[in-house]
């Protein structure tokens, strides 16, 4: 028996330490590692469930072809490479490189990931995709509006006395966080819950507001204006720090109370109460979710929300701040999140950045009209994703690549993704192989450690990389330099030689997690903000330049919204759950037991109207798609909204994306997957 | 009001010497994530759901008048342990080490009995192995300075390891659905800190209107087709005792060897063969001194044993006497066994209990006018009285057949006794039946319920 110290690498803000109890090549348990003081406590249900996950007889463990009846059967790692080496030497043959489509996406954190790009250059180059299912919006709202995208130590939230939890519920999602509001709480704070349904985060709220959803914009201008009417401002801080405050409270002006009433649906009374305690209640942290920076006018919404916290001065100082992402961590690169995301400015002719994430279905089928610039996507390559089911669009997204000649999908589990491919190549899993893994919550660097050897017939990409190199008659040499060496020794030399300019050693990172080298316990204490005019700026030229949205914050509807009366009154609400990580563990039997099958939840009301009582089966439906599900009586969720959890498969029959669009958000190439009309009928 | 208890990490380790476990359970601190149900499935099922540790949510439908709770609920090792004193085959004992109630397996009938009287639901029925299994505290980890799976697993620090010495003599909080049970449960609710109304929905719009929601509850641990063996041998041994009685004082009524054995015989492999383990039920007579189910268990085989003497060796009839008085302590006894199992409701004397049962059916084959019309009197006014409260789990229609059925057999007292007798057995059983049905034993989650609906505002 042997323990180590390793890491969740998944997408998701906790980011826990992990201590890993090894008994006869099994982990036998999962526990926390004090030693976080962000996650000091125990691992959510996904970490513990790896102990079943590692070992599930689920998991792929060899490679898997397609055959001719269409079944997946597996098959030596030569057949599958010659298959993959045939289709790529025919495509890039017959319509160069490019024609190569590399999709990656968040399934794993890790330094390595980045040696799939690597290996395509080698290869002459391949199409990827630009933009991000995620977050994308509110990390550029907040680097136009901040400068950068850094808040106070998570641990730091202990020290305010608001905490306003604006689309976010951290119960779920975060559930290392409520450890900090509890303790915030107990000292006597008070939590402001802003959510079109009563979460488990709201039951601790002093006050929920169930505004209609996308309406986030207004709402905030509308508590601005509250905030400027009355005066309750920091003037001070305001003449020293903020740009742009008198074209921004002219703007407010616009946005009485009654007129945001009307739009956000939510009482005036409770507006004005909202507004009194974030102008008076301080330090106050404002804490913005993903999901409402996920509407197509959600940029300009963060950058409103944003303006609050500047007017009343909650920024760089303990207990106070906008606690959206923390790239403390990111230090491996000088292009950050979000500006990365960004196709850049000048093609370089080798890797072809031209499809929208957002619009991943859409984008791909457009390179096969013939009108198209550039050579269509015969060929695509998946890892750490399973884009079908969760990018936007589902059903085009998969009539895209079942318009391909050859999917490949390097996957632990057959997804509906890798239910698709040609080739299905069996990935590691986060303990096959020793990997540096940052965070965006809280501020450590930490070891994703090898603690078990892989499956025999399980290679990590590094060297599904190698050998696929070899077959395709790449430079020996160019591999060797692109790719770190397959022993454990060479992949910590590599990872050693990332380390070594900050100062920090492996064997630091095995002992637990070790702050950043730009660890601040309170971001811009300083108020240094690295905008143009170095100050926060509530009017930002480069939303114009660069977005073409108003330099200033102002509201707009979404593009698509219900209509009361009209032919989808609805709204469909897609969070996650505790349950999943997006599309991951819910395979597994340990989260089946909590959650074994899709629902809709909706309010009785809603309900009663459409003869649909509780267990009944419901019809979702757009023009874009339609899932049938039972459903749930939940007098928690908004009138007018339903909610389905995102992370179903289609396999399951509860893909909520068959029913968004491929959008993309005002700024920031986001996904605007929560513009999303739907009518809900019996099934 | 507790403060908050912990501003720190939970400490990982650590009972100071000298001290007794406890859980302390924050109630606002917990999501319901169920990180402790699974780690304990880890630690203790395989990875399977070992079930030991529930979480159970007041209001999960989320109805705007009410705040959503949850509680996260094992075993409480009772200083009084409910189930160790009601288990009537020993299986259970104290680990010295940490107080911990543990259940061996090895010992365990299966006759589910610890479930019934638990008044927190630990004691899980495991089917495959016929026999109960429950929490241990994680007795070995304890020992070893450690922590059980489920506290340490727990991310928001909700559900952590405290001492007895710390706990409340009583941890009450009728929302969770606990109640005061007076057995020293090693559980310190923290409660909340302040007020918890449900957060103010802050849009017209969120009326609740008329519909109101169900709280889900658990399936019944206590029906009728599970429990079919306990009517008939609930029945039987009243009905016997009465027949063997009347015989005493009138020959001629009394039963023969043949149908006593055969009767007897039939109560004693029915309830045999609805262990667990049937083939440790002699197990079952090992907790005389604490379990009202060992002394149910001896009493009917001393009834049996001396009722088969005395019809082998009808004098001297003191024998027989001591037969009829077995009986009637094996009805007493009878009465014992469900009189501990915890209720929703204040316990009401029941009409079906086998000793006044007992007395009723010896009256009738007596043709005792006294016995058969004073008891069949008392039955009718707790039926009656039981079906205008409201605690009633016959339809109308069979109320009214056992009511018929009764006062039937109370007016023929003559030489018609077998008649008087049958039909007295017939509504006993549509009783008994009815006994059944309306004994559930108290859990949290059905208080939960019950608390909710008292709470919901009326439509």
């Amino acid at each position: 028996m042997s323990t180590f110290v390793t890491a969740c690498p998944r997408n998701c803000y906790s980011t826990c330490s992990l201590e890993v109890t090894v008994e006869s090549g099994r982990i036998a348990r999962i526990t926390g590692l004090p030693a976080n003081r962000a996650t000091p406590e125990g691992p959510c249900i996904k970490g513990l469930s790896y102990v079943e996950r590692a070992h599930s007889p689920e998991r792929i463990t060899r490679p898997l072809g397609r055959e001719a009846d269409g079944s997946l059967v597996p098959i030596s790692w030569d057949i599958a490479l010659d298959r993959i080496t045939h289709a790529l030497t025919r495509a890039r043959a017959e319509h160069g490189p490019q024609s190569v489509l590399y999709y990656s996406a968040s399934g794993t954190k890790g330094l390595l990931n980045g040696v799939g790009l690597a290996f395509w250059r080698l290869f002459g180059g391949c199409t990827t995709t630009y933009g991000d299912l995620c977050w994308p919006a509110g990390l550029e709202a907040t680097r136009l509006t901040l400068g950068d995208n850094t808040h106070n130590a998570p641990w730091d939230l202990e020290n305010a006395r608001l905490i306003v939890m604006w689309g976010k519920n951290a119960a779920e999602t975060n559930i290392h966080q409520m450890l900090h509001v509890h303790r915030a709480l107990a000292q006597g704070a008070q939590l402001v819950v802003i959510d079109p349904r009563r979460t488990e985060t709201a039951e601790r709220a002093e006050l929920l507001v169930q505004l209609r959803p996308g309406s986030d914009g207004a709402l905030a201008l509308g508590l601005g204006h509250i905030l400027c009417r009355d005066g309750i401002v920091d003037r001070d801080f305001i003449a020293r720090h903020v740009h742009g405050f008198d074209d921004y409270a002219a703007m407010v002006a616009e946005y009485p109370p009654a007129r945001v009433a009307s739009i956000t649906e939510v009482p005036v009374e409770t507006l004005e109460r909202l507004a009194r305690l974030i102008g008076t209640v301080h330090p106050c942290t404002l804490i913005p979710g993903f999901g409402m920076q996920r509407f197509t006018n959600s940029g300009q919404a963060m950058r409103a929300m944003l303006a609050l916290v500047a007017i009343t001065g909650q920024i760089g100082k303990p207990g106070a701040g906008w606690m959206y992402a923390n790239l403390q961590t990111a230090v491996f690169s000088h292009v950050k999140d979000p500006l990365d995301f960004y196709p850049p400015e000048e093609p370089d002719g080798v890797v072809r950045v031209s499809i929208s994430t957002a619009r991943l279905g859409r984008d791909m089928l457009a390179t096969l009209d013939p009108g198209q610039n550039g050579p269509p996507l015969r060929v695509a390559w998946v890892e750490r994703g399973n884009p079908i089911p969760q990018n936007p669009e589902t059903n085009l997204v998969r009539e895209a690549f079942r318009r391909l000649d050859f999917r490949v999908v390097v996957e632990e589990f057959l997804t509906d993704t890798a239910r698709e491919a040609d080739v299905v190549l069996p990935a590691k899993n986060l303990f096959e192989q020793t990997d540096v893994i940052g965070a965006y919550w809280h501020p450590y660097l930490q070891l994703r450690q090898k603690v078990m050897e892989p499956p025999p017939e399980v290679k990590p990409e590094t060297e599904i990389y190698r050998a696929l190199g070899r077959r395709l008659g790449l430079d020996e040499a160019a591999l060797a330099a692109a790719l770190p060496g397959p022993s454990d020794e060479a992949i910590e030399a590599w990872l050693s030689a990332k380390l070594a300019p900050f100062g920090i050693t492996l064997d630091q990172l095995r002992r637990g997690p070790v702050l950043s080298p730009a660890y601040e316990e309170v971001a811009f204490s300083d108020r240094r903000f690295p905008t143009p005019s170095g100050k926060i700026e509530l009017r930002s030229e480069e939303a114009r330049t660069r977005w073409g949205q108003d330099e200033l914050p102002r509201y707009r509807e979404p593009e698509e919204r219900p209509t009361r009366g009209g032919k989808y009154p609805l709204h469909l609400l897609t969070p996650n759950t505790k349950n999943r990580i997006h599309s991951q563990f819910g395979n597994l039997q340990t989260l089946r037991r909590m959650a074994p099958a899709p629902f809709v939840a909706m309010h009785p009301a809603d309900a009663r109207a459409r003869g649909l009582a509780e267990g009944a089966r419901a019809r979702l439906f757009n023009d874009r798609g339609a899932l049938v599900l039972p459903v749930k009586l939940d007098w928690g969720t908004r009138p007018g909204c339903v909610t389905v959890t995102n992370g179903w498969w289609l396999a399951e029959g509860g893909a909520v994306n068959v029913l968004s669009c491929g959008r993309e958000t005002d700024m920031g190439h986001g996904a605007a997957f929560h513009d999303n009309a739907v009518e809900v009928e019996r099934a | 009001m507790e403060p908050s208890g912990r501003s720190t990490a939970t400490p990982r380790l650590g009972l100071r010497s000298g001290t007794r476990p406890a859980f302390v359970f924050e109630t606002d601190r917990c999501t319901a994530c169920e990180a402790c149900r699974i780690a304990c499935g880890i630690e203790n099922g395989g990875g399977h759901d070992t079930g030991w540790r529930k979480v159970t949510t007041f209001n999960p439908a989320r109805h705007p008048a009410l705040p959503t709770k949850h509680l996260s609920l094992a075993c409480n090792h009772c200083d009084t342990a409910a189930c160790m004193l009601g288990c009537p085959a020993s299986a259970y004992h104290r680990d010295a080490a940490t107080g911990a109630v543990i259940i061996d397996p090895r010992k365990c009938i299966g006759c589910r009995y610890c479930s019934w009287v638990c008044p927190y639901d630990a004691p899980r029925f495991d089917e495959a192995r016929g026999v109960m299994t429950k929490c241990t505290f994680c007795a070995p980890r304890l020992a070893a300075g450690g922590e059980p799976a489920c506290t340490q697993a727990c991310p928001t620090g909700a559900l952590a390891l405290g001492t007895r010495e710390d706990a409340a003599p009583d941890s009450e909080l009728p929302l969770l659905g606990l109640g005061p049970t007076g057995l020293g449960p090693a559980l310190k609710l923290v409660l909340p800190g302040r007020a918890t109304p449900p957060p103010m929905l802050a849009t017209e719009a969120l009326a609740a209107g008329d519909d109101r929601p169900e709280q889900p509850v658990p399936p019944r641990k206590i029906h009728l087709g599970g429990e079919w063996a306990l009517l008939v041998f609930t029945l039987i041994m009243p009905a016997l005792t009465a027949w063997l009685g009347a015989g005493l004082r009138l020959p001629a009524r009394g039963p023969s060897l043949a149908s006593f054995l055969a009767l007897g015989g039939l109560a004693m492999v029915v309830t045999t063969l609805h262990l667990g383990q049937p083939l440790r039920a002699w197990r079952a007579i090992l907790n005389v001194r604490t379990s009202w189910l060992s002394r149910e268990i001896l009493l009917a085989n001393a009834f049996l044993g001396l009722g088969t003497l005395h019809l082998l060796w009808p004098e001297p009839r003191s024998l027989g006497w001591g037969a009829f008085a077995a009986g009637l302590g094996l009805c007493v006894a009878i009465d014992g066994v469900y009189r501990a199992v915890p209720r929703l409701e204040p316990r009401r004397p029941h009409s079906a209990e086998a000793f006044l049962t007992a007395v009723f059916l010896t009256g009738c084959a007596l043709s005792s006018p006294v016995l058969q019309v004073a008891a069949g009197a008392v039955k009718a006014a707790l039926f009656v009285g039981r079906w205008r409260a409201g605690h009633h789990a016959l339809p109308p229609a069979l109320s009214g057949v056992r009511l018929v059925l009764l006062a039937a057999s109370c007016l023929i007292v003559s030489d018609l006794w077998w008649l008087a007798l049958g039909l007295a057995l017939l509504g006993e059983l549509l009783d008994r039946g009815a006994f059944y049905a309306e004994l559930e034993p108290a859990s949290p989650a059905r208080r939960m319920a019950s608390e909710l609906l008292r709470r919901l505002p009326r439509a």
